[in-house]
């Protein structure tokens, strides 16, 4: 599960080039927002030449464009066959992500950034080949014509919606990214508290929040000891389920314990 | 991450106009198209098109990396694409030179306050293919650069005069459209008057000479006093272009008795290209000098018939046909231009 | 009229297709002493193989990869045309 996500403009090869030097556990090659219209047709064929032609250690997600904009079917066919993480999809809604899987073999990660979407985000998201949501907020906000604060107040009740919908089905929550660049307090902030809501990692738009949310979403010190006393135990009893501390613990308990050593080890935490 | 917003609404302009001055650059009047560059919700640089010369270029210290400057482009370039248009101009500050040769725009000529550049094209292919589209031969010419708006026996009399003295002369017409008679029209009307003069080429500009881009002051309709600097880049891009890809070793104009702005432009061409440049009285009819303006006052006062005294016969033969009849319209109901 | 694919900002390049009756590949480049052939023969190798010989290319790169240089030119040959 990856803590960081940065988004990278689809048609600038300086910043495609140094993809993987950002230290994102996860980034997005950007057809969308960040690519001018006249610019669409160059900026997939880069994407696709680059990927056919590299593979760092990140995960690589395509943000293509909404399913509405004209370009959405040669922004799947441009990199289907490549080996990508997954598709990024904007404007998400039910319909949508229909489309996408029916058109696609890779995994889909919504964009939830429309009141509509929220409300159908268990609907979004329980679709088998979606991985995840990302909230979207700028947009949503824009939408509804409310003003995106900086103790995001007005999307705290989305934040703590989508949160308990993707745990629920047990995918990543990923965090709408911090729009202003030079604040790194106001960015600790906001991602503590979509953390604290639930939010498992965080999308970027600037290298230099990726740090910060790598070490806000990475597992805690104390988790990780938790997961570690958990592995120690049941390799001790060699059990399906066992007893620890007074408590009953089974194999998905383990499982996750299992998991989250494994990211502490990715993200060099052990 | 920046964003491009184009400049459309009047609150916007004002904001652009304040943003320049903040910085010491004026807005210029001829401006058809404006951007702002944000970071975030801060405007950090703009540019702007007057037609295809792209001018009012402005990064703030903060962002003074080539790389802002190069997204502006880029923008403008594909602006122009959309409509067509793959020729492009910049004026700028000799300093801010190399920023525009890095786009792969190339300098036309150069002044003491200002450089040219252009991009999309370049002006010795155009030129080449102007002179391979009308046979000019490589042998020495005269030439004459006449706006004829509309054909005088003014113009006919300097065409025939070079005409006399020369083996070979290039009438050049001005392509600029932005006189009462359309360039198409005063073109077709030179070809007709001068057919009997086997020795004489009928040719365009282009947009390299007494153009919006090389003399803009050219086309201004109160009559401003205009620096000698105005007429310079027209007069280099003569000098240094088309004398030499067109072999000119002649230019023919007539006496200037009206126009200070008109005598100041002979005045730099003489200066820049001493014995080269002929200048002729100009004819007469009953000691009147001829000229175009004239030739326009007398229409705009509905005195067409009068016209037949000043005017060869391809001229008065095209005001009686319909395009002539919508031209003389136009000029009746309209203010009149200098030229 | 020309058809041109990318930018001049720093790692990428620009492709400028013109008319031709038959192949013509110019490279200028800010790394021209050791990536000139390189990006030559990139440009070349694209245009075998989408078969296309009549057209004048024209890059003027900035320090761009094999894959950007190679993007911009099927962007541009897609532009132009020359290509579906």
């Amino acid at each position: 599960m990856s803590r960081s996500y940065l988004f990278i403009p689809g048609n600038t090869p300086s910043m495609i080039q140094s993809h993987d030097v950002y230290d994102s556990d996860a980034v997005i090659l950007d057809l969308e927002d960040s690519v001018a219209v006249y610019d669409k047709d160059a900026a997939r064929e880069l994407v696709r030449s680059f990927l056919a032609a590299h593979r760092g250690n990140v995960e690589v997600f395509v943000r293509i464009n909404d399913v509405d904009s004209g370009h959405f079917h040669r922004d799947v066919s441009a990199v289907d066959d490549l080996a990508i993480n997954g598709y990024v999809l904007p404007k998400a809604n039910p319909q949508a992500i229909d489309a996408l899987a029916k058109a696609c073999n890779h995994p889909i990660l919504p964009i939830i950034e429309d009141p509509q979407a929220v409300l159908d985000a268990y609907a979004i998201v329980r679709h088998p080949q979606v991985k995840g949501a990302i909230l979207g907020a700028e947009d949503l906000t824009k939408e509804m014509m409310i003003e995106r604060t900086s103790d995001g107040i007005e999307i705290h009740h989305v934040r703590s919606h989508l949160a308990l919908v993707c745990h629920a089905l047990q995918k990543p929550f990923i965090d709408t990214p911090w729009t202003v660049v030079d604040d790194l307090d106001g960015l600790a902030k906001d991602a503590s508290l979509a953390r604290s809501l639930g939010a498992t990692g965080k999308a970027a738009i600037h290298p230099n929040h990726v740090a910060l949310i790598n070490d806000l979403f990475g597992p805690s010190e104390s988790a990780i000891r938790d997961a570690e006393r958990i592995l120690a135990k049941a390799s001790e009893t060699g059990k399906g389920a066992f007893r620890l501390d007074g408590k009953m613990i089974d194999e998905p308990i383990v499982e996750k314990a299992r998991r989250l050593i494994a990211a502490a080890a990715r993200y060099n935490k052990r | 991450m920046f964003v491009i917003k184009e400049v459309l609404i009047e609150a916007e302009k004002q904001e652009l106009i304040a943003f320049l001055h903040r910085h010491n650059m004026e807005y210029e009047h001829d401006i058809t198209y404006s951007i702002f560059v944000y970071d975030v919700d801060r405007v950090i640089a703009t540019a702007s098109l007057a037609n295809n010369v792209m001018k009012c270029f402005l990064v703030i210290d903060d962002y003074k990396q080539q790389n802002v400057t190069n997204i502006m482009f880029h923008h403008l370039v594909n602006v122009l694409a959309e409509h067509g248009v793959d020729h492009y101009f910049v004026y700028t500050l000799p300093r801010n030179e190399a920023v525009f040769t890095s786009l792969n725009m190339t300098k036309i000529v150069e002044t003491m306050n200002t450089v040219l550049l252009e991009g999309g094209r370049r002006i010795q292919d155009v030129l080449a293919q102007l002179k391979a589209q009308y046979h000019v031969s490589d042998k020495k010419k005269a030439a004459v650069i006449v706006n004829a708006n509309p054909m005088t026996n003014g113009h006919l009399h300097l065409i025939e005069t070079a005409a006399r003295e020369n083996d070979e002369v290039l009438v050049f017409v001005v392509s600029e459209d932005l006189s009462s008679f359309p360039f198409a029209d005063r073109f077709a009307i030179i070809q007709k008057a001068t057919a009997h003069l086997k020795q004489v080429t009928v040719l365009p500009t282009l947009s390299y000479l007494v153009s919006r881009i090389t003399f803009p002051k050219y086309f201004l309709k109160e009559d401003q006093l205009i620096q000698d600097e105005q007429t310079l880049v027209d007069v280099l891009v003569y000098k240094e272009y088309y004398t030499k890809m067109f072999n000119i070793n002649r230019r023919y104009l007539g006496e200037e008795p009206f126009s200070y702005n008109t005598a100041k432009y002979n005045q730099v061409l003489k200066d820049h290209l001493g014995n080269h440049i002929r200048i002729i009285p100009r004819k007469t009819f009953k000691n009147k000098a001829i000229s175009a303006s004239m030739v326009r006052k007398l229409i705009k006062a509905g005195k067409i018939e009068k016209i037949r005294d000043y005017v060869p016969q391809a001229t008065f033969d095209y005001l009686s046909g319909e395009s002539g009849k919508a031209v003389i319209e136009m000029i009746r109901s309209h203010t009149l231009g200098r030229h | 009229m020309n058809v041109t694919a990318g930018t001049y900002e720093s790692s990428d390049c620009l492709i400028r297709l013109s008319p031709s009756t038959t192949r013509k590949v110019i490279v200028e480049s800010i790394v021209f002493d050791q990536f000139g052939d390189a990006i030559q023969r990139v440009l070349n190798d694209t245009l075998d193989q989408y078969g296309v010989s009549a057209v004048q290319v024209e890059c003027f790169d900035k320090g761009a990869l094999d894959y950007t240089v190679r993007a911009r030119l099927i962007t541009a040959l897609k532009r132009g045309g020359y290509i579906e």
